[in-house]
């Protein structure tokens, strides 16, 4: 008798356990960063580094700025490749589409990549010119999870 | 960090897995609309020299990003060379654009309309 006393307390026990895993799995899964959520942890890393690597308060704001604008600039492509992405899905599912509206959303997708990659180019050329090389190998060296973040935000449509 | 992340930047574009994906939804739903006969083989083989291009364009991507690293880690590196690298980048992201919708219209000549309309419209549903 007292020993399916005990086996009673322990199924309870256990029910409980099950019970606590799943809020937990609940919690973790309402808690699951958006890929919005992703990038902004990741800029927020960078701009940690900069802050312990660049010791002069001003020079260290004006980085600071500089990543400010990569981090608008990685928020309107994923916004601009998403939209190209879903016109590309759109004009794939419907069995009219012609190779002509194809060729459009190519072209201007295209002429996307170029304007992104431009703007970048001016950022890194900002970004090299207000650090010596010293601070921009020490900035590298601090490489974390940013790139794996920033690509996976990318990637979730 | 910064370095990766301007990688990343420069990148943005590249990617094929949302291709991947989006073609594994549309070739579940094949696989239960088409009769199983040779047509509906050659439509499959289709979808898998799909997921192909799409995985070999993101080892392209892969590639580069380590090529542009490189570079960019270069405190003193010449913009001209990585201006020929995202220069090449793009026009291999063109080409990736284009044999997409090259494979996309040679399938079109394998399915009827209805058979297009039923297999989308399910895959739609399940969006």
């Amino acid at each position: 008798m007292a020993l399916v006393s005990k086996y009673r307390f322990l199924s309870g026990a256990v029910k409980l356990c099950f019970l606590f895993v799943a809020l937990l799995s609940l919690a973790a899964c309402s808690g699951r960063a958006t890929p919005v959520e992703k990038s902004d942890e990741a800029f927020d890393d960078i701009r940690a580094e900069v802050s312990s690597v660049i010791s002069e308060t001003d020079r260290a704001a004006e980085i600071i700025s500089l990543i400010d604008e990569m981090q608008q600039a990685f928020a309107d492509a994923r916004e601009i490749r998403q939209g190209h992405l879903s016109d590309f899905v759109d004009l794939n599912r419907n069995y009219n589409t012609t190779q002509a509206q194809f060729d459009e959303l190519i072209s201007a997708t295209a002429a996307d990549i170029e304007a992104g990659q431009e703007l970048v180019i001016v950022i890194n050329r900002k970004l090299v010119s207000k650090m010596t090389a010293e601070e921009w190998q020490d900035l590298n060296k601090l490489r974390g999870r940013a790139f794996d973040r920033l690509v996976k935000a990318m990637d979730e449509v | 960090m910064i370095i990766a992340t301007v990688t990343a930047l420069y990148l943005i574009f590249g990617g094929g897995n949302w291709w991947v994906s989006e073609i594994k939804s549309v070739e579940k739903i094949a696989k239960q609309v088409l009769p199983a006969d040779e047509r509906r083989d050659a439509v499959l083989d289709a979808f898998d020299e799909m997921k192909d291009l799409a995985k070999a364009r993101g080892k392209v991507q892969k590639e580069t990003a380590d090529v542009l690293a490189e570079v960019i880690e270069d405190h003193g590196s010449d913009e001209a060379v990585l201006r020929e690298i995202l220069s090449g980048y793009r026009s291999d992201t063109v080409v990736f654009y284009q044999t997409l919708a090259a494979q996309r219209m040679a399938l079109k000549e394998q399915l009827t309309e209805q058979e297009w309309a039923e297999i989308y419209e399910a895959v739609a549903a399940e969006d």
